[in-house]
């Protein structure tokens, strides 16, 4: 029946009463008039209430139904409503566990935001130990307090952990006691309480299994479906999650230790540093800096020839004598150091180039390996300031100590061979003239070939000494350097 | 106060605690059946002897402990960080047989401020 009906029924009745309304007033009726009227009223009367009754009933089945269709609206938009919470709750925690990157951290935002929708008492995350096959529980919550833990099941017995990774599936039960007899006392034994409830999931990320998801009650039936549900769907970003802390782990973990090498890197390399330029330091102790230079680039052997070259002997006189006086090793040895020093200092304050010691004689040369014009007249300074020193000797040793000091100029050739204890040495017969000269001369002065004093007549003091015999080289015309000339 | 020895069993450890020295030992395996039951006379000891203003010296020797266990050390440790903050002595040393117990050391004490040695016990 529809609205119109229920029209039609109101408008009919209007149109009794208003009959019966003119029945009662009419003035010309007889009473078996107004008796059959009444009748045809009543007839008319019991059609409208059959009909009022019947749209009642209409209307009420209408009625229930529309409430039954509330009552649905209202149950779906229950479950639309819880969804969208659960939604929004996961996506929630989602945020905070893909983003947290220490598993304590994931943990403890899991039960914050899930204490209100659900009860945990503990909650724990196992992870797989590839080296002893078993789950560790290292990190617990118990009613919200982080403990460390050291709970630890074999995947080689049967347990819980074991059963989970080997179907891969989760186990929830909400009666221990009966669901899991042999493995209660165990879970007992680990969490410290009567455990009734629990809902362990597997951990997947990228299709492997990366641990166990654990919550455990002490009280039976904790686990409704939509909760499961909802746990379930948090496990799978749980998973990611802890795939991200666990990368991060191994991140930090390969980064201290790459720091680590590199701070031994670095210290090695300071380590280098520090013995290269020991090593050069020495090298150029022994070798001059270009010769050095040459040896470093990979030349072998260095034998470099110049057409004009000084070579000076100084020779303590004495020596030997004075050896045997002092008697003690070491301060001899400081004696012979102390003057060399000097000598040292000279040969480098003229920029020459000191060869070696031979025992107490000192060899120098000036116009190698850089060849000059003005070696002679170095060589002939060194040599005057070389003398000056012997007075300070003699003050700290005594008079019996004196200096024989040979010059000469000439062609010569100047290298390094051989690979091991190398030096820079010079070969030629103007080495050998020059140690002639020092050795055929006299304590305290200089003693200098003709090619030496021709070089250096012009400006300097010589004294002829005459002809003379020299050993290996016959008569020899020499000289003796007295001095600068003044100008 | 007097010297307090309690025997090592299947599922509790050994435990001494001296009065007189500040000293303190836990050693052996932890799953008590009822943990703060165990370990409140530990709890005990160590507020009088922080009330004492003792130096103490606790060692943890453990091989095992289940999650009960394990909130109750932390509560112990609780209790020794907040003396060590207060001025008092305090040393805690964890000898660890593995690397699960010396992992599960570094958890407990590495947060904490509070004097600690991590000490393998092989």
């Amino acid at each position: 029946m529809s609205t119109s009906d229920s029209e039609n029924l109101f408008s009919k009745e209007k149109e009794l009463i208003e009959q019966s309304k003119k029945i009662l007033h009419s003035k010309n009726s007889t009473l078996e008039e107004i008796k059959n009227s009444f009748l045809n009223l009543i007839e008319d009367y019991s059609h409208l209430v059959k009909d009022t009754q019947k749209l009642a009933k209409i209307s009420d089945q209408n009625q229930n139904k529309l409430k039954k269709i509330q009552e649905e609206l209202l149950v779906n938009n229950l479950i639309l409503k819880e969804k969208n919470q659960n939604l929004t709750l996961i996506s929630q925690i989602g945020k905070l566990v893909t983003s947290s990157l220490e598993i304590r951290d994931i943990l403890l935002a899991i039960y914050q935001n899930i204490q209100d929708f659900i009860k945990i008492e503990l909650l724990m995350f196992g992870q797989i130990d590839e080296t002893s096959n078993s789950v560790k529980f290292k990190n617990i919550l118990v009613k919200g307090e982080y403990l460390p833990g050291m709970l630890k099941e074999s995947l080689n017995t049967e347990n819980l952990s074991s059963l989970i990774l080997t179907e891969q599936k989760e186990i929830i039960s909400n009666n221990l006691e009966l669901d899991f007899p042999n493995f209660k006392k165990n879970i007992d034994k680990q969490s410290g309480f009567d455990v009734q409830s629990i809902a362990y999931f597997p951990l997947k990320s990228h299709a492997e299994l990366v641990g166990i998801l654990a919550f455990q009650n002490s009280e039976k039936d904790s686990f409704r479906e939509h909760q499961i549900n909802f746990l379930r769907d948090m496990a799978n970003f749980i998973a990611i999650g802890v795939d991200n802390a666990n990368a991060y782990k191994k991140l930090s973990k390969r980064n201290k230790e790459l720091r680590g090498t590199l701070e031994e890197i670095r210290n090695l390399n300071e380590g280098l540093e520090i013995e290269k330029q020991k090593s050069e330091n020495l090298l150029l102790n022994i070798l001059p800096y270009s010769i050095a230079e040459r040896l470093k680039s990979g030349e072998n052997t260095i034998a470099d020839f110049f057409e004009s070259a000084t070579v000076l002997f100084a020779d303590i006189v004495g020596f030997s004598k004075l050896s045997v006086e002092i008697g003690s090793p070491k301060k001899l040895v400081t004696i012979l150091n102390n003057i060399f020093s000097n000598f040292d200092f000279i040969a480098s304050s003229y920029n020459l180039e000191k060869i070696k010691t031979i025992g107490d004689c000192y060899m120098l040369a000036g116009g190698i390996p850089e060849p000059s014009e003005d070696h002679a007249e170095r060589c002939a300074l060194a040599a005057m300031d070389m003398l000056e020193q012997l007075k300070y000797v003699q003050e700290e040793v005594g008079t019996q100590v004196n200096f024989r000091i040979g010059l000469h100029t000439g062609a010569i050739v100047a290298g390094v061979i051989g690979k091991k204890k190398f030096v820079y040495d010079l070969w030629g017969d103007t080495v050998n003239t020059a140690s002639r000269m020092e050795s055929h001369g006299i304590a305290g002065k200089i003693h200098c070939s003709h090619a030496f004093y021709e070089l250096l007549k012009d400006k300097f003091i010589f004294e002829n000494r005459g002809e003379i015999e020299v050993k290996g080289k016959g008569i020899m015309n020499t000289y003796f350097l007295l001095g600068k000339i003044n100008i | 106060m007097e010297r307090i020895h309690i025997n090592k069993t299947k599922v509790s450890p050994e435990v001494i605690l001296d009065p007189n020295t500040g000293y303190a030992e836990i050693c052996g395996e932890s799953y008590p059946e009822n943990s703060l039951n165990f370990y409140r006379p530990v709890v005990d000891w160590l507020k009088k002897t922080v009330e004492d203003k003792r130096e103490i010296e606790f060692n943890f020797k453990l091989d095992y402990f289940n999650t009960s266990s394990s909130k109750c050390i932390l509560d112990i440790l609780g209790i020794l960080e907040k003396y060590n903050q207060e001025g008092g002595k305090v040393i805690v040393n964890w000898y660890y047989n593995d690397d699960d117990m010396l992992e599960a050391g570094e958890d407990f004490l590495s947060d904490l401020n509070l004097p600690y040695k991590l000490i393998s016990s092989q």
